[in-house]
């Protein structure tokens, strides 16, 4: 362990000791001034000659800073507009700008842009300076930046267009993920590679938190994205239905944890101190902060998965990790807190010091909340509702954009050289933001709950009481007008912000003065003194340390991801579940391009409400050919999974076509374009061949006439639509594709005697009650 | 055995309490590190850290006797 890494001769010969009575009087309390920038001094005496100077990169920080503050009002400007259209569906303009297709824009906008950057900057900052070394590589640096911003625009000209995995913050198709791992392990390389020439000794509690980072990430990455392509911009996950949705949590969980959390808190081990003047107020408890929350994290992705066909042991495992996940983290929020002890007046005095109170506050409340969540009884009913978003915006306004802006107040007059246009700005901001957020998080808690407890209501007669899902969804309107209200607010606030940070850059000097520091030397090659040796020594500490944090993450994966793959109980075979026809496939890559799985689950949980309501509870072995799964996180439309037969084709062209004539009052947007655009059949066949490579059992005739196959199907369902009473529709369209899909949803249970269907779990047992209020 | 049946024989509580007990140990391992004296001194300096980063003539915690 790193703190463990002291010189055992207790001898240094480093020429700094004499200087070590220079640090009481270096405390920085206002942040407001612009930064001292001393230059070393010129003739080095004898004393400095095993000293050089370093001078640390501050363009690449300017730049990773500036990307932040612009794609973050990027990506507030469409969470803003997705949140309107929920509430005034007439804002869904054309297929490109559908909710479908703008969600996963937001959400991938706020996580990867802003937050990214933002990250990217604190690393850049201060590591630089806690390891008194330049960044290993400029070019790799520049790499590194300028990639990550060409994935960002790859990003939002390919989610409106409709090229996406299907699968929640892992939208992006195959050819970005490939950039994505090229330029982390760029990243990685450029860290590593200035950890190794490092002048300081120890490394600092915030480059932990860097490590597990960009360390877990990659794994994340790479393992969660393994798919097979079928064309430039198609993609098939090579994991399907329980063991996707388990990869697909396992990834999405410890994003949250390890690209929103753990960098931030590097972050506020560095800055917080910096802001303050003061050490942090522990940092033996930042130590086990560290060790126990990655230890723990991973484990905790099942709970996104509660009452699915997910393995009851894995969900188990999931709940009991995530609510012993709350111990560190409010071990972390109590470090941050407690550091500001005898010092709460400047909080009134200094807007840095309000984002990051707030900021703070509001880890610890998410973190509070996510375990209370993560409770197999509380999930029941705060899953698939609007619950589950105003938690993930306490931790994303709260927590991430609120340390992000008091990191970018507190470096502005350092990185551009001139005092903080204005303080009063940033205060401003700072209370119309938190009035904001207020308003955003309390008015998802009312739709999650109203709604939650509408589904499982039942009426005195035993039906239920909103048999309508429609009326569940309509009755949050007037909620999702105070949230577009929040939202308004805190995307005002952070435009102010960002022109105070302009207005702060335009008083900037011509030329940025440089920022040099004396360093020891780094001695290398025979004949190297002391210094070298203890430099030597702990070249390695690092790698000890990343095999470390490396070791707590795989471990813990291995334990649900080896069983998840393994027990062959965990997913009994269905003998009457068979692949998708071809055109069945084809309107389920329909289903996934308008981003369907962002508003309708298809998960029917075991409980009563859900199965009155829906039909027969959901099974493991429905889902083998799921490539990838689309079980959904939220129901802003009601769950699909036994859509098929419900409805008549004729109902579904329609709902397609324009929803409101089937269903007035509803605020899914219309997909016209279904009916003018033609489908590709050539396109049908290849896809096919992508699936039987993932070992889909198609059978010869299909590989080879899978094209013929489905325009055979599309004519009949073509004429079907007619025989209803419906118009004359070409069987090309891919409006036809889809209804083929949907009628085949959750059907294949039903198409074959009992006998046949799994042995383990009969379809006639009891589902299990709703928790309480039935 | 293989690595299958090792598993197919692991009841459902088996995983969790395997999971427990591998944190009790890592638990027990960082506390007892974190708590020696030694670690407190040490601790102590580098939480100093951050605020001595930006000075000319700064070498860093390491080059101090503890």
């Amino acid at each position: 362990m790193p703190i463990d890494s002291s010189d055992p001769s207790g001898v240094s010969d480093n020429p700094s000791d004499s200087e070590s009575a220079d640090r009481g009087a270096a405390g920085e309390g206002d942040s407001n001034a612009p930064p001292k920038v001393e230059a070393a001094k010129a003739a080095p005496s004898a004393k400095d000659q095993a000293r050089e100077l370093v001078t640390y990169d501050e363009d690449i920080v300017r730049k990773f800073a500036t990307a932040s503050v612009v794609w973050g009002l990027v990506g507030m400007l469409v969470g803003l507009w997705i949140a309107l259209q929920l509430a005034f569906p007439a804002l869904n303009i054309t297929r490109y700008f559908a909710f479908g297709r703008l969600r996963p824009l937001h959400t991938n906008a706020v996580i990867f842009a802003f937050a990214g950057n933002a990250i990217f900057a604190a690393v850049y900052y201060s590591s630089q300076r806690l390891l008194k070394a330049r960044m290993f590589s400029d070019v790799l640096s520049r790499i590194h930046f300028w990639g990550w911003q060409t994935i960002i625009v790859c990003a939002a000209l390919t989610l409106p267009l409709g090229i996406t995995q299907g699968k929640e913050y892992a939208e992006l198709e195959w050819p970005i993920d490939l950039m994505i791992a090229v330029v982390w392990v760029t990243f990685a390389v450029n860290f590593f590679a200035t950890l190794r020439v490092r002048r300081e000794k120890h490394i600092y509690v915030a480059l932990w938190f860097y490590i597990a980072t960009i360390v877990t990430i990659a794994v994340l990455h790479i393992f969660n994205n393994l798919a097979i392509p079928a064309g430039l911009f198609k993609s098939y996950s090579i994991y399907s239905g329980v063991q996707d949705a388990f990869m697909q949590w396992w990834y999405g969980h410890n994003a949250v944890a390890f690209f929103l959390t753990t960098p931030f808190l590097g972050l506020m081990y560095y800055f917080l101190p910096k802001a303050l003047g003061r050490p942090i107020f522990s940092y033996r408890l930042s130590v086990f902060h560290f060790w126990s929350l990655i230890f723990l994290y991973i484990w905790a992705g099942p709970h996104h998965l509660h009452y699915t066909s997910l393995p009851g042991w894995a969900s188990s495992l999931g709940m009991i990790f995530s609510v012993m996940l709350w111990m560190p983290s409010w071990g972390g929020m109590v470090n941050g807190l407690l550091t500001l002890r005898g010092a709460w007046h400047k909080v009134a005095e200094e807007p840095v010091l309000k984002f990051f109170v707030v900021g703070i506050t509001f880890y610890g409340m998410s973190t509070f909340e996510g375990p209370m969540m993560s409770i197999k009884s509380v999930n029941a009913l705060s899953h698939y509702t609007d619950w589950n978003i105003a938690h993930v915006h306490g931790g994303a306004l709260g927590w991430v954009a609120f340390m992000s802006f008091g990191m970018m107040y507190w470096l502005a007059p350092r990185l551009f050289q001139a005092p903080l246009h204005s303080k009063k700005w940033a205060s401003t901001h700072f209370w119309i933001a938190t009035v904001g957020m207020a308003l955003y998080v309390v008015s998802m808690w009312a739709a999650g709950i109203t709604q939650g407890l509408m589904w499982r209501a039942f009426d005195e007669t035993g039906r239920l009481q909103y048999p309508d899902f429609l009326e569940t969804s309509s009755r949050l309107i007037p909620m999702y007008w105070v949230r577009a209200l929040g939202g308004t607010m805190y995307l005002g606030a952070t435009i102010l912000g960002a022109y105070n940070l302009f207005r702060t850059w335009q008083a900037r000097p011509k030329t940025y003065a440089p920022v040099t520091v004396s360093v020891p030397k780094m001695l290398v090659g025979k004949g190297a003194s002391t210094a070298a040796f203890w430099h030597r020594k702990y070249e390695g500490m690092p790698l000890v340390f990343t095999i470390l944090v490396a070791l707590a993450i795989i471990v813990a994966s291995a334990f649900e991801i080896i069983p998840t793959f393994l027990i062959g109980d965990n997913i009994p075979r269905i003998a009457s579940v068979k692949p998708y026809t071809p055109l069945e496939l084809h309107g389920r890559d329909i289903y996934v391009r308008e981003g369907c799985y962002n508003c309708h689950s298809q998960m029917v949980r075991p409980f009563v409400d859900e199965t009155v309501r829906y039909g027969e509870y959901s099974k493991p072995g429905e889902f083998i050919y799921d490539h990838p799964f689309q079980w959904g996180s939220r129901r802003i439309g009601p769950d699909l999974h036994r859509q098929g037969g419900l409805r008549s084709n004729l109902w579904l062209y329609r709902h397609f076509e324009l929803p409101t004539s089937t269903s007035p009052g509803s605020v899914m947007p219309p997909y016209p374009h279904l009916v003018t655009e033609s489908v590709d059949w050539a396109t049908i066949q290849k896809r096919v061949g992508t699936m039987a490579m993932l070992g889909v059992p198609y059978d010869a005739n299909t590989l080879n006439n899978g094209g013929a196959m489905a325009r055979k199907q599309a004519e009949e369902i073509s004429a079907a639509l007619v025989t209803e009473g419906g118009p004359t529709v070409p069987a090309d369209r891919e409006v036809i594709a889809l209804i083929a899909y949907m009628q085949r949803l959750g059907t294949d249970i039903k198409a074959k005697p009992a006998a046949e269907k799994q042995a383990s779990v009969p379809a006639t047992s009891a589902p299990v009650a709703a928790t309480g209020g039935n | 055995m293989r690595m299958s049946e090792l598993v197919s024989n692991m009841t459902p509580s088996t995983m969790t309490e395997i999971a427990l007990i591998l944190f009790v140990i890592v638990f027990v391992a960082v506390t007892s590190r974190v708590m020696r004296r030694k670690a407190r001194v040490q601790c102590d300096e580098a939480a100093q850290l951050p605020l001595f980063d930006d000075t000319a003539g700064e070498a860093g915690v390491s080059a101090r006797r503890s």
